[in-house]
C-alpha cells in the first residue's frame, strides 16, 4: 500500500494581460514539455488566445558580495502562439465553449473543438499553402462533447441532434451513428448475481423458489438532482472502444459503448442517480461513473457489456454533500493506478489495493473548469495539472501542476 | 485491517517517525498532530495524541504543505510551497508555553525543493532537502556537507549513508538506482540503507545485499536471495538503527 507524497507543486497565474479573460481549456504539450491553454471566448469578446506555458522555469542565482546567495525566480515563461476571433455560429449559445483542446506533437498542431460546431486547427509551422488557423470542419447542429482516441487517429463527437460522429485525423467523416431509444434493447442485462444476497441459499421454503437471477430491486434510471445534462465521452486505453454517456429521452442517463468503427456494442443497465461523470480505466476492465444517493455519493463501475461491477463510497463531509452545483468529475491516470475524483472544493486521489479503495491524497482545488478540469500527464503517471478559472476579476485563473511519488 | 487507526483533524498529507519510533508526526491540511507510541513491542497499546499545531491562516494564497520529518526528539520540520519558493518551517516544543510552536521559517537554499528527509547517525538527526535538479542541501550547520552528493535529476526516493563521507542513494520512478551520480542498477523496485549494507529488490524478484564501501567500489554480485513476489521493502526506522550482525534483524515486507 503506497502513500502518495506530494513532491512538486507549481502554480501559474496568468499575467495581468489576460485580466478579464478566463482560462477555458488546457492540455499537455509533450513535444515541448509544456502546457497549452486557451483564454476566452467570453460573452462580450469572441477572441480566443492560444498560449504555451513553460512551468519548468529555471531560477537564476545571484551571489552578493558578502557571500550569501540570493535567488530570484524567473516567472514561468508563456508565449502567445496566436489569437483569433471566433464568433459563435449558433444563435442559441450566448457564448461559445471550448470542448476539447488537443496538441499533436508530431505535426505541431493544436486542435480545438467548439460547442458552436466549429473544429479549428492551429498550425505552428504551416507548410506552403496551409493556413495558420483553419476551420477544418463544422457541425451545424452544435457539439455536446468531443474526445480524441488515445492513438490520436479518430475524433469522436456527440452532437445536439443525438448523433455520434467519427472523424479521422484529416477531419474526414469516417462514420456516424444515431443514438436512439431503440439502443436500449441492445443489451439484455442478465446478472447471475455473484455474491449477492439474493443468490445465497436460505433453506427450503417458499423463498427458496424465487429465481435468484432476478434481483429484488431493479433501478429505473432516475436522474440525479445534480446532473448537469452534459454528454461525456471516454475512450478505452487501447482505442478499440469508447463509452458515451448521455441522457436518453430526458428521463434516464445511459452509457453506450461503441466500437471504434461506430458499431453499438452495449448499453449500461439502469442506475438511479447516475450522473454525467465518465472515465474508462485505460487498462480496460472498468468504466467509472458517479451515483448519487440521498445520503452519500458512490463511484460505480461498469464493465464493457454494461453490467455493474462494484462500487465504493466517497468520503464527503455533509457540507460537500449538500452543495447544489456540485458536478463531480472523474479521471483515471495513464497507468490505471489512481482515480482522480474532482469535487467542487478539492480533488481526491483514490487507489485500489486488494479490491479495497483508499483515499490517498486530497488537493484543495477550487473553481476548476467544467470540461477537463484535471489532465493527467500521458507519460508521467503521477503528474497532473488542474486548470481553474474563477470569477474573472476576483480569483485569478491559474494552473496547478502536481506530482506525487 | 490495520493494527491501529487514529483520526486527525483534517485529511492527512504526510507521516513521519522519529528515530526510535516512539513519536509519530502526521501533517494534515490544517496543522500537525504528534502521537506518542510507548511500548511498540506491545501491540495492544495504541498511539496517543501528545501534541498539536494548527497552522495560522495567513494571506489569501494558502501555502501548500507537502512533507514532514523529525529533526530531534521534539522538533519537526515541515516543507511547504509558498508563492515563489519552498519554505521549511521548524516546530518545536516550547517549555514555557507547554505547546508546540513555530520556531523558524526559512526558504530553502534550493528554490524548489522536492523532498524533505533526514538521516540518523550516532544519535543525531541530520535533515536535508533535495532540489528539482537532484541537488541535496543539508538543513543543519553541523553534519557534513552534501554538496558532492548530486543526482542527475530529482529522485523521489532518497536515503543517505554516512560512513567516511556521505553517499546519497536515490531511486527514480522507473527503477534506476543511483549512488550520487553513478547509476547502479536499472531494475530496482525498492531499496533500503543500513549502516553497512545497501539492500534492494529488483524486478527479477531478487533481494540483493551490497556491502557499501565507496561509491565506485560496490560489488553487486554478492549476496542475493530469490524471493517469490518481490515488490517492496518497507523502511521501518527500526531497521536503520540495528547493525546487520543482529540475527533476524532484517524483516522484509513484500507488497
Amino acid at each position: 500500500m503506497r502513500n502518495l507524497r506530494n513532491t512538486r507543486y507549481d502554480r501559474w497565474k496568468p499575467p495581468a494581460r489576460f485580466e478579464g479573460r478566463p482560462l477555458t481549456a488546457a492540455t499537455w504539450d509533450l513535444a515541448n514539455d509544456s502546457i497549452l491553454c486557451t483564454f476566452g471566448p467570453t460573452e462580450n469578446d469572441a477572441l480566443i488566445e492560444l498560449v504555451r506555458v513553460n512551468v519548468d522555469a529555471n531560477p537564476q542565482y545571484v551571489v552578493l558580495k558578502s557571500g550569501f546567495t540570493f535567488f530570484s525566480q524567473v516567472p514561468s515563461e508563456h508565449t502567445i502562439i496566436t489569437s483569433w476571433d471566433a464568433p459563435c455560429p449558433s444563435p442559441d449559445l450566448a457564448c461559445d465553449e471550448v470542448l476539447s483542446l488537443h496538441y499533436f506533437g508530431d505535426s505541431l498542431t493544436a486542435c480545438l473543438v467548439l460547442a458552436g460546431g466549429d473544429i479549428v486547427v492551429v498550425r505552428e509551422e504551416p507548410l506552403a499553402g496551409e493556413d495558420r488557423i483553419e476551420i477544418v470542419g463544422s457541425v451545424d447542429a452544435g457539439i455536446t462533447a468531443a474526445r480524441w482516441s488515445p492513438d490520436e487517429e479518430l475524433l469522436a463527437i456527440t452532437t445536439k441532434v443525438d448523433t455520434v460522429v467519427f472523424m479521422s485525423r484529416s477531419f474526414e467523416g469516417v462514420t456516424d451513428v444515431t443514438m436512439t431509444s431503440e439502443d436500449l434493447k441492445a443489451s439484455n442485462h442478465v446478472s447471475v448475481g455473484w455474491g449477492k444476497k439474493e443468490t445465497q441459499f436460505h433453506g427450503r421454503g417458499a423463498k427458496a423458489l424465487r429465481d435468484p437471477t432476478m434481483p429484488e430491486k431493479i433501478d429505473q434510471g432516475v436522474l440525479s438532482p445534480n446532473d448537469d445534462s452534459r454528454a461525456s465521452i471516454s475512450w478505452r486505453g487501447d482505442g478499440a472502444y469508447l463509452a458515451v454517456s448521455t441522457i436518453e429521452g430526458e428521463a434516464r442517463r445511459i452509457i453506450r459503448v461503441y466500437s471504434r468503427e461506430g458499431v453499438l456494442d452495449s448499453v449500461s443497465e439502469p442506475v438511479d442517480g447516475l450522473e454525467g461523470a465518465l472515465s474508462w480505466r485505460p487498462a480496460g476492465n472498468l468504466i467509472a461513473g458517479i451515483q448519487r444517493f440521498d445520503d452519500r455519493v458512490d463511484v460505480v463501475f461498469f464493465e464493457r457489456n454494461g453490467l455493474r461491477h462494484g462500487q465504493f463510497s466517497l468520503r464527503l463531509t455533509p457540507e460537500q454533500l449538500q452543495l447544489p452545483d456540485q458536478h463531480i468529475r472523474l479521471q483515471w491516470n495513464s497507468d490505471s493506478t489512481v482515480l482522480a475524483v474532482i469535487l467542487a472544493d478539492c480533488t481526491q486521489l483514490w487507489t485500489m489495493g486488494n479490491y479495497h479503495w483508499y483515499l490517498k491524497h486530497e488537493v484543495a482545488t477550487r473553481d476548476l473548469l467544467s470540461i477537463s478540469p484535471v489532465v493527467w500527464h500521458p507519460e508521467k503517471s503521477i503528474r497532473f495539472m488542474a486548470a481553474a478559472s474563477g470569477e474573472y476579476l476576483s480569483i485569478p485563473p491559474h494552473h496547478m501542476l502536481i506530482e506525487c511519488r | 485491517m490495520a493494527l491501529h487507526e487514529f483520526e486527525v483533524q483534517s485529511h492527512a498529507i504526510d507521516v513521519a517517525f522519529n528515530a526510535d519510533t516512539s513519536l509519530i508526526a502526521v501533517l494534515h491540511s490544517r496543522g500537525i498532530a504528534i502521537f506518542e507510541w510507548k511500548d511498540v513491542t506491545v501491540p495492544s497499546t495504541s498511539p496517543k495524541l501528545t501534541g498539536r499545531v494548527t497552522f495560522r491562516k495567513g494571506e489569501d494564497q494558502q501555502p501548500v504543505y507537502q512533507q514532514i520529518c523529525f529533526v530531534g526528539t521534539n522538533e519537526v520540520l515541515v516543507m511547504k510551497r509558498s508563492e515563489d519558493c519552498s519554505v521549511v518551517e521548524r516546530y518545536g516544543f516550547d517549555d514555557d508555553t507547554g505547546r508546540m510552536e513555530l520556531t523558524s521559517s526559512e526558504p530553502t537554499s534550493t528554490p524548489i525543493a522536492c523532498t524533505l528527509s533526514s538521516y540518523f547517525q550516532d544519535g543525531a538527526v541530520y535533515p536535508y532537502v533535495q532540489g528539482k535538479a537532484g541537488d541535496l542541501h543539508s538543513l543543519t550547520s553541523t553534519g557534513q556537507s552534501l554538496s558532492h552528493c548530486k543526482f542527475p535529476s530529482s529522485l523521489p526516493w532518497v536515503d543517505i549513508w554516512n560512513g567516511d563521507g556521505p553517499i546519497a542513494f536515490g531511486m527514480s520512478g522507473n527503477g534506476h538506482l543511483y549512488a550520487n551520480s553513478r547509476l547502479l542498477v536499472k531494475n530496482c523496485t525498492s531499496f533500503l540503507v543500513t549502516p553497512a549494507h545497501l539492500i534492494l529488490t529488483t524486478t527479477a524478484h531478487l533481494l540483493k545485499f551490497v556491502h557499501i564501501t565507496n561509491v565506485n567500489g560496490m560489488n553487486f554480485s554478492s549476496y542475493f536471495y530469490n524471493i517469490a513476489n518481490s515488490n517492496q521493502i518497507w523502511k521501518s526506522p527500526l531497521m536503520t538503527q540495528r547493525k546487520m550482525s543482529d540475527a533476524g534483524a532484517l524483516s522484509v515486507v513484500l507488497g
